[in-house]
């Protein structure tokens, strides 16, 4: 089956059939999907790698994006590849030591990870990563995102009762850990 | 009633105005007549208040690499030059050039690096693709195949005696790496060993890319195919709803697994 070369399927900038280009997205939430990965994730290398995975599923399901809040679209997007990532590594254990010393040895901090978390407000962020992952994407999508319950309950697929018992539980944990 | 289930549950709901009447009403009755409850619930409140201030990161320098990456190729293209198109692709890709194979020999052993061809692979984005000439103007081509079936040649790289071929049906992308050589097989991570035709070969899965790693005729060559079909439909339907293209069509979910076979084919490995 003869498939059409992907790029001339590609959108150009500045389409106006309501869909925005990639180069919009970039422009406007690339901050926005590198902060999201980083409260997620906790750590520069792991948002990187979380934000290279969001790119791969946001340039295959862009052509498909149905305007609405792109923000919510994009958030939901990084929260399940956290997700997926989290229960992946949780399948199968090995991955826990990978060839990446980093993971292995107690991670060395480069000049600017220091200087990035010295005006990262380190504190909190220390505080949201220690939550359990599921917990975590729930306040993050609340607190960081800006999204209602309902929102987040159907960006997890799972129940509003669950959304409200996770955010309430994270943000609880997070009071014993800030004091 | 744990530390943790101390205070009442609706309390985050209720901060948050995520409570119906009902609940409102019984909760701001409940916080007018306990300081307890008023303490918990300004204890929240901080908790949120200090959540919501984390500010908005300005992505470092590789990221934005990555995002740039992602944009529309054309209006890019027509601004560079071939030598810079080519000169750019390979200032991207030399870090994870260095580091896919390590070698005593680059004609003796080799032990391929193959989490690190998986980060090349997946590191590749639309930005990073083949400016638009010919494949015969790419350094490499003559040691690899224009197209495979059914998926295209987008990205030929070469750094010394290391070839980096992508291929794309459009949707998905299969890398090949390609170096003389032998290769160290007790070297390799935990996986399958097989054989193809007569060609003792490597199969694993490293971040959930399906790895194959082959050697033939004195050379090694590492497959790199995306992830597994079961699991990125699952993500693409959790992620975009049904709308996701392809979503049904039983040849997509056939094409990532033809995929691995159709390179093992063409480059004759079975032979």
């Amino acid at each position: 089956m003869a498939v059409e070369p992907r790029r001339r399927r590609r959108r150009s900038p500045g389409s106006t059939d309501g869909v925005p280009s990639w180069d919009e997205v970039a422009q406007e939430h690339g901050a926005f999907i590198y902060t999201v990965a980083y409260r997620l994730t906790g750590k520069r290398d792991d948002a990187q790698d979380l934000v290279q995975e969001v790119l791969l599923r946001v340039r295959r399901g862009l052509q498909t994006y149905q305007p609405g809040s792109m923000r919510g679209w994009l958030s939901r997007i990084t929260t399940n590849a956290f997700l997926d990532d989290v229960r992946r590594r949780q399948r199968r254990p090995t991955d826990a030591l990978p060839e990446d010393p980093e993971r292995v040895l107690p991670p060395s901090v480069g000049a600017d990870e220091a200087l990035a978390q010295q005006t990262l407000t380190n504190e909190v962020q220390e505080a949201i990563s220690s939550l359990p992952e599921d917990f975590r994407a729930a306040v993050v999508l609340s607190d960081v995102v800006g999204m209602s319950y309902q929102e987040i309950s159907d960006s997890l697929s799972v129940p509003i009762g669950t959304v409200r018992s996770r955010i309430h539980r994270g943000r609880l944990q997070l009071r014993e850990v800030l004091g | 009633m744990t530390e943790l289930d101390g205070p009442d549950p609706r309390l985050s709901a209720f901060l948050d105005g995520e409570t119906d009447e009902e609940e409102t009403a019984a909760i701001s009755e409940m916080v007018a007549q306990s300081v307890e409850a008023r303490n918990h619930l300004e204890e929240l409140r901080q908790v949120r208040q200090r959540v919501r201030d984390l500010p908005l990161l300005d992505p470092p320098a590789d990221v934005w690499r990555l995002l740039a990456g992602g944009s529309s190729l054309a209006p890019r293209r027509r601004t560079r030059s071939r030598a810079q198109s080519l000169a750019v692709g390979a200032v991207a890709s030399i870090a994870f050039w260095a580091a896919v194979f390590s070698s005593d020999n680059l004609s003796a052993s080799v032990t391929p690096e193959v989490g690190s061809a998986v980060s090349a692979h997946a590191s590749v984005l639309p930005g990073d693709l083949a400016p638009d000439f010919g494949v015969n103007e790419m350094p490499g081509h003559e040691v690899m195949p224009e197209a495979l079936p059914g998926m295209e040649l987008i990205r030929l790289d070469r750094s010394g005696s290391m070839t980096h071929a992508m291929y794309s049906d459009g949707s998905l992308e299969i890398s090949v790496f390609e170096q003389p050589g032998r290769v160290k097989w007790e070297a390799l991570p935990p996986g399958e060993p097989v054989t193809l035709g007569r060609a003792p070969a490597w199969q694993g899965e490293i971040d959930g890319y399906e790895v194959l790693v082959v050697e033939r005729r004195r050379t090694v060559y590492i497959i790199v195919a995306e992830p597994a079909v079961a699991m990125l439909d699952k993500e693409m339907a959790s992620d975009m709803g049904d709308s996701m293209p392809g979503r049904g069509d039983p040849s997509f979910g056939d094409r990532l697994g033809r995929a691995a076979d159709q390179v093992v084919e063409v480059f004759g490995f079975r032979g």
